[in-house]
């Protein structure tokens, strides 16, 4: 019989596909916030963390206003869809990150409160950074095209949808390919999944984003399996400062 | 009896945190029930059983009602509301999954005949630290519901006994209000060595209504020693609270 985790595969994922070694779930907890930053959970050393549920409860007599970051190296990203949300008095509200995201070792979770009082708990899986789920991230992001991610050579490779889980039966509703930034700009986003030794153009396209508010995240759901050479890229009408484009890859 | 790859991680367990020995899956299906309380199935010795998932087929011809419910040393604690079912229609959208140790049992209660429980167990040794704390009957004031044991840490489980991320409903507290009349709770999630207050507080109300089920996210992950309290305004037996937790190293 194979030992715990030995065995462990990814989510709802077809058995033995995707080991995620050494899983653990840590204790990522809030009491009382201080007006202001709150890191609340720091990915350790060697490590990866997916952010997966979170609750966040207002015992504030007033509502709090509160934004959920990701903070990497010293700059926080609001993970949120919108520039933040508010928690009335003795109530508590959930799943307001559309997308899952994998912090690396020296990363936080953290959210902003406008008041003290904000109880947080996340339910997050640790795992070793050798696991081959990972979350692609671009940041240097010019206007005009933007490759994100090709898949390696010898490897094929899946666009991890919302939740996740690879294989979710329900659909990826949200979160699979996403951009936070505090540009502050409105670009058009285009996004495209090209085949190996294909170029872009209409007939590849994903999605379009007129518009878009780079204050906060968006996102676009899109779930794919890719070949060896097959790319993901994001044109924008706009260079972009403070800006991530994020996607969660297993490759195989 | 099917491999360890097969049956640790594709329904429970989340991402095979835990390795899930001796399995075996029940099925539990009991048709056309009587009137009355039936007894579907009971937890054998040395094991735990989770029932992932069950529904009611109301083979009769009029509307009538299911509650499934857990028997424990002769008792009977409800898992849902009493949950009605059109002529000739299923019923019960949303199970509440729970583990059962060993003599413990899985029942219902119908209004009328011709009704079918069809349900799924999954059998593991007892030894598989993926259970449900149960309280049986809150007292006034503070409950602790679960404790993460020393050396161990733990996962809070969702309804469907996974550990599945944003999409899925979050890990939550379950409480069946059975006292007969409304009763107000809290729920806290508190730090080893700490007490329930206001600054682990995840929940309040006003009343839990008679007869209702609360439901409280609570997605975690616990440390040795950090705990799950339920505070209860009243000490009338009938309100049952559970948690679904997963342990590991």
């Amino acid at each position: 019989m194979s030992n715990q985790n030995a065995v462990n595969n990814y989510l709802k994922m077809l058995p033995g596909v995707v080991s995620l070694p050494n899983v653990s779930y840590p204790r990522a907890t809030l009491n009382n916030s201080i007006v202001g930053d709150n890191d609340y959970y720091t990915c350790p050393a060697g490590r990866r963390a997916m952010i997966l549920n979170g609750v966040y409860s207002n015992r504030n007599a007033s509502t709090n206003t509160v934004i959920i970051n990701w903070k990497t190296g010293g700059v926080y990203y609001k993970l949120t869809t919108s520039a933040s949300f508010t928690v009335a008095t003795n109530t508590a509200t959930t799943n307001t990150v559309q997308g899952s995201i994998i912090l690396e070792a020296g990363e936080s979770l953290s959210v902003n409160t406008s008041l003290v009082g904000l109880n947080a708990s996340s339910s997050i899986i640790e795992f070793d950074s050798t696991s081959n789920v990972r979350m692609v991230r671009a940041t240097s992001i010019v206007s005009g095209d933007n490759t994100i991610y090709t898949c390696p050579a010898g490897k094929s490779a899946l666009i991890v949808p919302y939740g996740g889980e690879p294989f979710y039966a329900g659909g990826a509703t949200s979160g699979s390919l996403s951009i936070v930034s505090s540009s502050g700009l409105t670009p058009n986003l285009t996004w495209y999944m090209i085949p190996n030794g294909g170029s872009k153009g209409n007939n590849n396209i994903i999605k379009l984003l007129t518009a878009t508010n780079a204050s906060f995240r968006n996102y676009v759901s899109y779930f794919s399996q890719m070949n060896a050479g097959d790319s993901i890229v994001m044109n924008t009408s706009a260079t972009l400062a403070n800006t991530q484009v994020l996607l969660i890859v297993c490759e195989v | 009896m099917a491999t360890q790859n097969v049956l640790n991680n594709k329904i429970f367990s989340g991402r095979g945190d835990i390795a899930l020995t001796g399995v075996k899956f029940v099925n539990t299906t009991s048709f056309n029930m009587i009137n009355g309380t039936t007894d579907i199935y009971t937890c054998p010795a040395g094991k735990r059983a989770a029932i992932y998932n069950y529904s009611g087929q109301n083979n009769n011809g009029t509307s009538q009602t299911i509650q499934v419910k857990i028997k424990v040393s002769g008792t009977y604690y409800p898992l849902i509301i009493n949950s009605t079912m059109t002529a000739n229609a299923s019923g019960i959208a949303q199970p509440n999954c729970i583990i059962l140790e060993a003599g413990e049992s899985i029942s219902a209660t119908t209004n009328a005949a011709n009704i079918t429980y069809v349900g799924c167990a999954m059998e593991y040794d007892a030894s598989c630290a993926m259970y449900t704390s149960k309280v049986l009957n809150l007292t006034s004031g503070n409950n602790t519901i679960y404790t993460c044991p020393a050396g161990k840490k733990a996962v809070l489980l969702d309804n469907k006994l996974t550990t599945y991320g944003i999409s899925s409903t979050p890990a939550s507290v379950k409480l069946y209000n059975g006292s007969g009349g409304a009763v107000v709770h809290q729920v806290y999630l508190v730090n080893s060595g700490g007490s329930p207050a206001t600054t682990n507080q995840f929940f309040s109300n006003t009343g839990t209504a008679s007869a209702a089920l609360l439901t409280v996210s609570l997605p975690a992950g616990l440390q040795a020693g950090d705990f799950v309290s339920v505070n209860s305004a009243s000490a009338t037996a009938g309100q049952f609270c559970w948690i679904n937790v997963m342990e590991t190293t």
